[in-house]
């Protein structure tokens, strides 16, 4: 758990690298999941996310909503990245 | 590109699979020795799928993918999946003539007779299209159809 209250130690784990690189970064649970990505994103260097899902287990998170909304707390990896984008029509 | 120069970005990719990365989606790298990717995905009550990945000539041609069997060695067929538009295809490839995975990014997508002017040069350089993108959506759709 984290040791501010009403917050979460989050990290956000994707392909292109983890922010932060170590440990877990402090977060209020009020604050929308969408915030910390789109800090990763500027972090690790990522030019486009549009689309991009994030789960933690085999949860899909509302990325817009806040940590507390999910149901999250205590020490969380958010595994981040883009979905299928296409293929999978019948072939011939 | 060059050999030298897809060996140094395979490796520089592939690098970023670390192990919280590993360990936190069940993916268990067997083999990562350029041109040669050979990942497993494990977990979340599915059958565990295990692709061997070829980036020879990366990124200027997308990687083919190889299913195997769990234990390696054997080219196996796909297992009954979910419903859905599912990028496992049963159906033989008309060059290689066996199963394949239909998905831009994969090279026997982009070779295909249905897909001949859906071009790798549209995707090549796209955050999504990265060696790590492939893989997030390789194991998405395992997630989403694979049983």
């Amino acid at each position: 758990m984290s040791e501010k209250k009403n917050h979460i130690d989050v990290a956000v784990v994707t392909t292109a690298g983890t922010y932060p690189n170590d440990g877990f970064e402090s977060v209020a649970l009020e604050q929308p999941i969408k915030v910390e990505l789109d800090r990763a994103a500027r972090e690790l260097k990522i030019t486009n996310t549009s689309g991009w899902i994030a789960t933690v287990g085999t949860q899909t998170l509302n990325v817009d909503a806040s940590y507390l909304a999910n149901n999250l707390s205590g020490k969380v990896d958010i595994q981040w990245g883009p979905p299928q984008r296409g293929g999978g029509a019948k072939a011939s | 590109m060059n050999s030298l120069g897809a060996k140094a970005l395979f490796d520089a990719e592939v690098k970023l699979l670390g192990d919280r990365l590993l360990e936190g989606r069940g993916w268990v790298v067997h083999r990562r020795d350029f041109p040669v990717l050979d990942i497993s995905f494990r977990g979340d009550g599915h059958q565990e799928l295990r692709l061997e990945l070829s980036f020879d000539d990366w990124p200027d041609s997308p990687p083919s993918a190889i299913y195997r069997a769990a234990g390696g060695g054997t080219l196996a067929p796909f297992p009954p999946r979910r419903d859905g538009n599912n990028i496992f295809h049963d159906s033989h490839h008309p060059t290689l003539g066996r199963p394949f995975i239909c998905m831009p990014g994969i090279r026997e997508y982009h070779t295909h007779q249905n897909h001949m002017n859906d071009a790798w040069s549209k995707y090549r350089g796209l955050p999504d299209y990265s060696l790590g993108g492939i893989l997030d959506q390789l194991w998405h759709a395992w997630r989403r159809f694979w049983p």
